[in-house]
């Protein structure tokens, strides 16, 4: 499988959107030298902010613009439906279907995953070199320390968040057209905002634990485990059905 | 050897089978041409071969293995069905993908003279979006050839070519077939160039095997003559007359003598023989 999936991945690092994602990472390098000479294109406000609340209000930032996320299911569809359609996939010729999914999925998570680390080394690089000089910058790695397990698991949410948005991209890139794996995840995502504040979904919705977090006294390891297991549950079965499909699948 | 055993499929919601119980065998260095109407089945037959459609029924061997139940089977077999490739990859990182996903990243080697082979060298690193549909098939039959298969299975492999192509492409069947004896199962409505690779044909109508042999048909000569023809030849060939006598056409398996006679009579201004007498065949099995 490694075999396959370094090919894979060697293919996909080749592809324009998927550099643009990666480039996607540079985004910390913008914020701070906008904010060094002064722009006015983003201004903070609230207390100071140590390397590490920098770097989550960054990742927070960029969740709510969803582009990577976008990004990540436009590579997923194109990786599976298109290549389906445009019977692209005949390369494989008769590997093992499990095989050949284990390696798509894989390439496009190392892909999210190279622009999330870019990302959040930039951040922290960044942080140092020009955004500590700034009024809203403690200059330190912490400012907060009591802080920091809520920025941990709002790291680990985000992150995971993403990785199962993708997910459901792929699920539907392999039942329907690009345009629709990408309308599919946004309204996914929509619900998946919303699903916290609907009574009994917090607790089936991994964004829902740090509701959970805040209206009774269970320890944030707590509501890290339980995220973990649920968002597990969720992509193991999700990977089951696919699988399925994929073995399926004819290619006329 | 590949042998084909009962295989019969029936796409859902199909009013009748795609295909009925296809039964046939290729030995080595063997070249079958498979021919038949649009919808014949001839397509579903190939897929099925390759195995990215599923037979309901039935089995394929090859050297007595089965592969229709069997993962990564396929290593030796060298597919063209229809021109496949990655677009953000060159030509030559498609043929690289290729073989390094299948495990064969000593053949990276092979590409380059492959791409001389094919007539596509100088466009190695054109990403294959940039090329014309004939080049798309050039890159595609490289892929098929890659590896020394033992099998081939082609789909319209003339298709796209200009006549040098099609001429070249021939020329590299035969080669590979004599000097390697390689298998070669190629579906194509050109039967002229079908006919020129492949001796034994087998031939579908409607989802059955209607014929599977080598067509016994006599090659139809068109001989166009300087003054029109005055009825010398027609006790000894059969004669068709056209165009006021400046056209015969005869048909004659062995048209030396023939040829001798037009001649002592005669100034021929063109000869053509194409493709007229195989059409007769296949149309005649049809019906």
């Amino acid at each position: 499988m490694r075999g396959i999936y370094r090919y894979e991945l060697k293919k996909t690092l080749h592809r324009k959107d998927a550099v643009a994602l990666i480039l996607l990472g540079l985004w910390p390098v913008l914020v701070t030298v906008c904010c060094h000479f002064g722009s006015g294109l983003f201004n903070f406000s609230g207390d100071p902010m140590g390397a590490f609340e920098f770097v989550n209000m960054l990742l927070a930032f960029q969740d709510m613009l969803f582009l990577p996320v976008l990004i990540g299911v436009y590579i997923a569809a194109t990786s599976f439906y298109q290549e389906i359609h445009t019977r692209s996939i005949y390369m494989y010729k008769d590997l093992p279907r499990e095989q050949v999914l284990r390696a798509k999925y894989l390439s496009i998570y190392t892909v999210y995953a190279i622009f999330l680390v870019t990302y959040i080394v930039l951040s922290f690089v960044f942080y140092y070199l020009l955004f500590q000089y700034q009024d809203m910058a403690t200059g330190t790695l912490v400012a907060y320390p009591d802080n920091v397990p809520n920025f941990l698991y709002n790291t680990f949410e985000i992150t995971i968040s993403v990785l199962f948005y993708i997910h459901v991209g792929i699920t539907l890139s392999l039942r329907t057209s690009t345009g629709m794996a990408l309308v599919g995840t946004s309204l996914f995502y929509m619900f998946a905002l919303a699903a916290p504040n609907l009574s009994w979904f917090k607790y089936i919705f991994p964004v829902g634990y740090k509701n959970v977090i805040e209206v009774t006294s269970h320890p944030y390891i707590f509501c890290l485990v339980m995220s973990i297991l649920v968002w597990t549950v969720y992509n193991v079965v999700l990977y089951r059905i696919n699988l399925k499909k994929f073995r399926q699948m004819e290619f006329h | 050897m590949i042998r084909v055993e009962h295989v019969s499929k029936q796409y859902e919601k199909a009013e009748r089978k795609a295909l009925n119980d296809i039964s046939f065998e290729l030995g080595d260095g063997e070249m079958l041409g498979l021919i038949g109407q649009n919808g014949a089945g001839k397509s579903t037959l190939l897929k099925i071969l390759c195995k990215f459609i599923r037979a309901d029924e039935g089995d394929v061997f090859v050297d007595g293995e089965s592969i229709l139940h069997r993962d990564n089977s396929l290593s030796r077999v060298g597919i063209l069905l229809e021109p496949v490739y990655f677009p953000y990859l060159s030509a030559w990182e498609n043929l690289a993908f290729y073989l390094n996903v299948h495990g064969r990243p000593s053949e990276l080697s092979e590409i380059d003279p492959m791409l001389e082979l094919v007539g596509l060298q100088k466009n190695r690193d054109q990403k294959p979006t940039e090329f014309s549909f004939g080049m798309k098939q050039r890159l595609g039959l490289a892929q098929a050839l890659l590896g020394k298969p033992r099998v081939l299975v082609l789909d319209e492999p003339f298709v796209g070519l200009d006549p040098t192509g099609v001429k070249e492409l021939i020329g590299i069947l035969k080669k590979k077939v004599a000097e390697e004896g390689m298998q070669a199962i190629i579906s194509s409505h050109q039967l002229y160039e079908l006919n020129e690779v492949c001796e034994r044909m087998l031939v579908l109508y409607n989802g059955e095997l209607v014929f599977d042999g080598i067509p016994a048909f006599v090659p139809e000569i068109t001989l166009d003559l300087d003054h029109p023809y005055e009825g010398e030849l027609g006790e000894r060939y059969p004669v068709t007359v056209e165009n006021g006598g400046m056209r015969i056409i005869v048909a004659e398996s062995d048209p030396d003598q023939m040829l001798k006679e037009v001649l002592a009579h005669y100034r021929i201004k063109n000869v053509a023989s194409r493709g007229s007498a195989l059409e007769r065949f296949f149309e005649e099995e049809r019906s």
